[in-house]
């Protein structure tokens, strides 16, 4: 068994099983709406000052709601043996990794594609500068969260109280990409900087946090 | 080896009362802040000791991944937790300083924040130490040992392109930038008996921490005889 | 805050908060001894 043919297998397993039951996208964008809502009480949201902030309200919103689906990644797995299967299969350790991660990425790609006309409604949004560019930070900006979420998912799930590590570890860790990603999208949408910098940086995280992830998970996955 | 430790810590106490001495009395009083100026004398020793001790949390958890053995996990324990209560230290004499300097107790600014990240980063390693059960700990740690250390100088050059009011660097700099020879002086004892104080921890910690696993161990072998009878 | 008192604050809370952590490594030092002498009592 080749890593592609691993990953395509898990991948195609995952998306099959998130299709049929629609658990952590239904979840995931009950959580984000929430979010909408409540923070819509903290300050008037349709005000044009409030271009500022959406950057970061965006994003935090974004933010919980993939923490509600990178809980659920490694849940099934273990409840079922799986990854002691796994473990003694001759089958690559990084080829599951990337599976899971590409799916969480999935998953949350589709939570920001289903969310995003509501934010532009709720909060009035419209971007001063040009739109790919803000599609080129949520990319980036997600893949960041996804890796190390994914990864962090699967330290956490060997931990008690499972459920609140994910967070504790991953935000810590998050916070330059968190502050890269509320940057950028905020400069797209004022208009007022360039946003090179913090794109740049978003790239250089996503490679750097990829390549560590992809060394260490075989050591956390064997970790007994 | 024990009466050398002794030995070792009598000197470190003669240290830290000596490089106290050489600041409080001995530095001469800085010409725009004041006495406050002092206080760099514990704040920045506190901070290198901690970077020491981060540094070593990183080298050991690499050690741990690649051979295995408990003692560099142990040493991994010990130098988070005393690099947490000297980063601690920074974290509360730096804005005590700040106050009457700035005006301000904190600001968001490079150096500051960086600081703040990184002693979330080692609350969440010791967290994570806590919470994980049974010999999975030093493997999970460790790996979150190398996630922390590789985001260190991702969150300095990120917040550095934000905003950044801390004074730069005292020593190294331009020609205006160097210290007074007696300050330098009394900065260079504080440094060292700082170090020493962080390395009595270390080896304390550490001997803790292998009379825990031993405890377990004992712990463990107690009850598969129980078992057995 | 003035000048000397933060100071005095200052120093006063680093020793605060190194003999704190001491104090915590003894307790647990004394506390594993204790267990030690618990298992070899009655194993």
């Amino acid at each position: 068994m080749t890593t592609l043919s691993v990953t395509r297998a898990t991948l195609h397993k995952d998306l099959r099983m998130e299709w049929r039951s629609k658990d952590a996208i239904n979840s995931m964008l009950f959580f984000a709406l929430l979010v909408v809502v409540i923070f819509s009480f903290a300050f008037n949201p349709t005000a044009e000052e409030s271009r500022s902030i959406a950057g970061g309200l965006v994003w935090v919103a974004f933010l919980f709601a993939a923490v509600v689906a990178l809980n659920q990644t490694w849940a099934r797995e273990l409840r079922n043996q799986v990854l002691d299967a796994y473990r003694v299969s001759p089958a690559p350790p990084n080829a599951l990794f990337v599976a899971k991660a590409l799916g969480n990425f999935l998953f949350v790609v589709v939570l920001e594609v289903l969310m995003t006309p509501l934010f532009v409604v709720f909060y009035n949004l419209r971007s001063v500068g040009p739109v790919w560019q803000l599609v080129v930070v949520a990319l980036l900006g997600t893949w960041a969260l996804v890796v190390n979420g994914t990864f962090f998912a699967a330290l956490s799930i060997r931990t008690r109280s499972r459920e609140i590590m994910l967070p504790l570890l991953l935000f810590p860790i998050s916070i330059p990409a968190v502050l890269a990603m509320v940057d950028a999208t905020t400069s797209i949408l004022t208009g007022e900087a360039s946003p090179d910098f913090w794109i740049k940086m978003l790239a250089v995280y996503d490679l750097v946090f990829t390549a560590v992830c992809l060394l260490l998970f075989e050591s956390v996955l064997n970790a007994e | 080896m024990k009466q050398l430790f002794i030995a070792f810590i009598v000197l470190t106490l003669g240290l830290l009362a000596y490089s106290t001495y050489q600041a409080l009395y001995v530095a001469p009083t800085e010409q725009t802040m004041g006495d406050v100026q002092r206080i760099f004398y514990y704040h920045v020793p506190s901070a290198w000791t901690a970077g020491v001790c981060f540094l070593v949390n990183f080298l050991a958890s690499v050690v741990y991944l690649w051979k295995r053995n408990t003692a560099s996990d142990a040493l991994a324990a010990a130098s988070a937790e005393v690099g947490m209560t000297f980063c601690t230290i920074v974290l509360i004499t730096g804005p005590i300083w700040a106050r009457p300097v700035w005006g301000i107790w904190w600001t968001w600014d490079a150096r500051l924040t960086t600081t703040l990240v990184l002693w979330l980063i080692y609350v969440s390693y010791l967290m994570l130490r806590r919470f994980s059960a049974g010999g999975q700990t030093q493997v999970l740690a460790a790996a979150l040992a190398i996630f922390g250390f590789v985001d260190v100088p991702i969150v300095y050059m990120s917040i550095r392109w934000f905003r950044t009011q801390h004074p730069s660097p005292v020593m190294g700099g331009g020609e205006n930038s160097g210290l007074d020879p007696v300050m330098l002086q009394a900065f260079f004892w504080n440094l060292l008996s700082f170090t020493c104080v962080g390395i009595v921890l270390m080896v304390l910690r550490y001997r803790l921490q292998r009379l825990e696993e031993n405890v377990e161990a004992k712990h463990a072998a107690v009850a598969l005889q129980g078992g057995s009878r | 805050m003035t000048g000397p008192e933060a100071l005095k604050a200052a120093y006063i809370v680093t020793w605060v908060v190194l003999l704190g952590y001491l104090g915590t490594l003894l307790g647990r030092f004394r506390k594993v001894r204790e267990e030690m002498k618990d298992l070899k009592r009655n194993p």
